[in-house]
């Protein structure tokens, strides 16, 4: 089978998984209590005639399967529905908001790995010693610290105490930057957000690459590499770092989910203007739709996220084979 | 012991003087080997042959210089060349490793980096000792390559190990330790792991490059028939040290220690089958058995053909039988007794034990029937659940046959001393027993359902060769008083020729020749068999070793 017609096959059943995220999403909602309506109408003491109205605009009278039959329907399209509370179609709310978390997600990601595997290493190479203690003793900090009390920290530190630091959002309100003062600009308000998600995720790939490489030193393949004469530096980058790796990818594939519902909660503690802030707003406002559209975007990312794991793993394992 | 220098021979290669090398705290002696030393001349092929735990091959990587952090040299001296290298600074070892000293490994699949390619990998050793343009590299791995008699170096040197079948890596790792012509190659158990016609081919490449190179290997294992293939002097080791040390013809037909003639005596050997029972009801009776199984993806556009793991094979063993189902790897024996157990759904074909239509059964009067048929399995230390104590692993099968938790106690500690237990084992776990002991629990696991149908699967195959003889007794013995049908799968010939009444050989998932096995091994009708028998190693002086009884080997 070609790797093209594998990726085929994995997409088209990746639809039934989404499908089933929809199915789910769209029931469990509405066991909570509340629609938006009664959010919009909180505090007053409205016209139940103009309140029942307003529902059924929004089609919220009707009976759920009906209402369900509908937004199903409303799929096959790509139509996620509308915002009442945005005034916007989902979607489109949902894809603007997309960059910022791709971002934040990517940042998180390459400082982790970066990070994680270079502690690692560090720590298997002096195994028993300080240096290995020590990133031990770091790792376990960073997987075990709640990265919002983690990120409430680094604020207090960073932007209040030594002000260096932008604390809040993704670029400097006002301030009309353009080009590398942009990037720039962005770039400073990614640093805390980055680290406060991060260090979990750092710990977490330090943790792996130390234990594989480790176990892969071990294996009958490096005592050969070492009996070919090679230098110390060539067996462990050749030969032990190249088949740690593998686990790393394959971990860093099941974090990738983990990693996007870790950026609701960040991206609410810093205002970062990504889909997991939006998904907070929608829950506080109860707006389905729009909630929805977020589950199903973030699902679809998931998956994507996954296969390409997968797709790197038949490119750095040659003894995978592609099958159905 | 060391030897004495012998005037009449050209100086020493490699000479070891008093080595020993400690084991870590808490290991069950202070030191892997104890003050041993040896010889090796220009040329010549020394065997350092002992069991497990012997410090053989402690002794071959101390010499390379690649022990692991947790063993240390303590005393003693390395001479490799005149000069001495225990010791030595890390670069002039790494000087010395792959450019003079070339090592090949018991595992060769294990040896190889599963994901650099074959060229890369030979390559790597070239590059590390030679500054030469790419093009030259590159002619020199293709020359190596062609040199090992791989087909189609070319296309070789671009894959990866893992589409190589065992020979055709152990050929890529010689190949490697060659590259640079060292003058000694040391080589640890590399057959071992080989079928033994493919273990043939290796020993003929080894020996021809050794002419060749003018090289001189130290082989190190633990198969006295291989010793006497390839030896021009022998080393025996026993606990760390040496028993004793001579030439090859003198240890093997003249061993002056009493524990060389004991490890010779258990090699097992052909002329030790009993005379033929009589004639006895079949317990198992199977016809037509066929499974084929799917061919896996063999890259990305192709498929491999699907693969006749079984094409129609017919058996039939009775009460009190052995009989041995022999065959290298892929010939099907496995799969048929996965098939037996029904662990695997057969395609075709039925068998019957004692009448019971064993493979028609569904499921809930399958487990009630599957005290019918037991297994040992090859590997004593992956067959034992490690978190469960004996009593568990071996109660569990009554347990689920209804029997009450006492009654089921008692029958336990029966078989444990059926099989040599004492029965304090009840409360251990498996690690605190040697591999021999495991396999008297698995034994004892499979009979304690009171089996009619025994099958062994390599079930002595990872065991030394003295504890193997002990397993293979305690399975006759069982056999003879239990009165049980006996399926024996091996792929040593002289362990079936040792156990078997009667043979069957396989190949490709098809039986090639069926008959007594004292007949079918002295002399083999189908070209197969006669491959087989010429490939066992050393059969020449097993034949002719005159201080072999062929009595039964002694139990414990």
């Amino acid at each position: 089978m070609s790797r093209l017609s594998y990726i085929g096959e994995r997409l088209f059943r990746s639809v039934f998984v989404i499908f089933l995220i929809m199915v789910a999403s769209f029931f469990l909602i509405r066991l909570a209590p509340g629609d938006i309506v009664d959010f919009l109408m909180e505090g007053g003491s409205p016209d139940p005639e103009y309140v029942a109205a307003l529902r059924r605009s929004l089609g919220i009278d009707r009976p759920l399967w009906e209402q369900f039959l509908r937004y199903a329907g409303g799929l096959l399209s790509l139509d996620l529905g509308y915002s009442f509370r945005m005034q916007e179609p989902v979607l489109d709310i949902v894809l603007a908001r997309m960059p910022a978390t791709l971002l934040l997600a990517a940042s998180v990601l390459a400082f982790a790995l970066v990070s994680g595997v270079a502690l690692g290493i560090v720590a298997a190479r002096s195994l028993g010693r300080w240096q290995d203690s020590a990133v031990t003793a770091l790792s376990l900090l960073g997987y075990a610290t709640p990265n919002f009390w983690l990120g409430l920290m680094i604020v207090l530190l960073f932007a209040v105490w030594l002000d260096i630091l932008p604390p809040f959002g993704m670029t400097s309100i006002g301030m009309g930057y353009t080009g590398l003062a942009h990037a720039g600009d962005v770039a400073a308000h990614l640093v805390l957000p980055t680290i406060a998600l991060g260090t979990h995720y750092m710990g977490v790939f330090a943790r792996i690459t130390r234990a594989t490489m480790i176990d892969v030193a071990d294996m009958d393949f490096v005592k050969a590499a070492r009996a070919k004469g090679i230098t110390e530096a060539q067996v462990v980058w050749r030969h032990v770092f190249r088949n740690a790796m593998l686990a790393v990818v394959t971990y860093t594939g099941v974090q990738a989910g983990h990693l996007v519902s870790g950026t609701v909660l960040i991206e609410t503690v810093f205002s970062w203007p990504g889909v997991g802030r939006l998904a907070y707003d929608s829950i506080a406002s109860r707006d389905h739709p729009l909630l929805l559209g977020t589950f199903l975007v973030t699902s679809v990312l998931v998956i994507l996220i996954n296969l390409a794991t997968d797709i790197v793993y038949t490119f750095v394992d040659p003894r995978i084979e592609v099958k159905g | 012991m060391s030897e004495g220098p012998d005037p009449g021979r050209e100086p020493a290669l490699l000479a070891v003087r008093d080595l020993a090398v400690r084991l870590p705290a808490g290991a069950d002696r202070p030191f892997a080997i104890a003050g041993i030393g040896f010889e090796v001349a220009r040329r010549e092929t020394l065997c350092i042959v002992g069991e497990t735990g012997s410090g053989k091959s402690v002794t071959a990587h101390a010499v390379m210089g690649l022990l692991p952090p947790t063993l240390a040299v303590t005393a003693g001296s390395i001479r490799f060349e005149g000069e001495e290298i225990r010791g030595a600074p890390a670069a002039a070892m790494r000087r010395l490793r792959g450019r003079r000293i070339g090592m090949i490994f018991q595992e060769a699949s294990a040896a190889l980096n599963p994901v650099r390619t074959i060229g890369d990998q030979v390559a790597e050793i070239i590059r590390a000792h030679e500054r030469l343009p790419a093009e030259e590299v590159e002619r020199r791995v293709l020359a190596g390559l062609a040199e090992v008699n791989l087909p189609d170096p070319r296309a070789l040197a671009g894959s990866f190990p893992f589409r190589l079948s065992g020979g055709q890596q152990q050929r890529v790792m010689i190949a490697i330790a060659l590259a640079l012509a060292p003058a000694l190659l040391i080589a640890d158990e590399p057959t071992t792991a080989l079928d033994v016609t493919t273990q043939a081919q290796i020993l003929r490449l080894i020996g021809e490059l050794q002419a060749r190179r003018a090289m001189a290997v130290l082989f190190v294992t633990h198969d006295l028939g291989v010793v006497a293939e390839i030896a021009d002097r022998i080393v025996v080791m026993r606990h760390g040290r040496i028993v004793e040390a001579g030439t090859a013809d003198r240890i093997l037909n003249a061993p002056a220690e009493d524990y060389t003639r004991r490890l010779i005596a258990a090699v097992p050997r052909f002329g030790g089958a009993r005379p033929a029972p009589p004639a006895r009801p079949p317990a198992l009776a199977a016809a037509g058995l066929t499974k084929t199984f799917a061919g896996h993806a063999a890259g990305l556009f192709r498929r491999r053909p699907p693969v006749a793991a079984l094409a129609g094979v017919s058996l039939a063993v009775a009460e009190g039988e052995t009989l041995g189902i022999v065959g290298e790897s892929g010939s099907g024996k496995s799969t048929l007794a996965r098939c037996l157990m029904r662990l695997t759904p057969l395609d075709g074909g039925r068998f019957t034990i004692h009448g019971v239509p064993f493979s028609d059964l569904a499921a809930p009067a399958l487990r009630h029937e599957r005290h019918r048929i037991q297994m040992v399995f090859q590997d004593p230390y992956a067959s034992l659940n490690p978190r469960q104590r004996v009593a568990t692993i071996v109660t569990t099968g009554l347990a689920v046959q209804g029997v009450p938790a006492a009654e089921a106690r008692r029958r336990a500690a029966e078989m444990l001393a059926l099989v040599g237990l004492d029965p304090s084992a009840m409360e251990r776990f498996p690690h605190e027993f040697s591999g021999g002991q495991r396999q008297r629990i698995a034994i004892a696991r499979a009979l304690v359902l009171e089996p009619q149908v025994l099958i062994a699967d390599e079930a002595v195959s990872s065991l030394d060769v003295s504890v193997q003889a002990q397993v293979l007794a305690l399975f006759a013995a069982i056999r003879d008083r239990l009165r049980l049908a006996l399926i024996f799968i091996t792929h040593d010939l002289l362990v079936a020729a040792q156990i078997c009444d009667r043979v069957l050989v396989m190949r490709a998932g098809r039986v090639v020749e069926e008959g007594p096995a004292g007949e079918v091994f002295a002399a083999p009708r189908h070209p197969y068999t006669q491959a087989l028998v010429a490939a066992i190693p050393g059969r020449d002086w097993l034949a002719r070793d005159p201080t072999h009884s062929p009595a039964r080997p002694r139990p414990e």
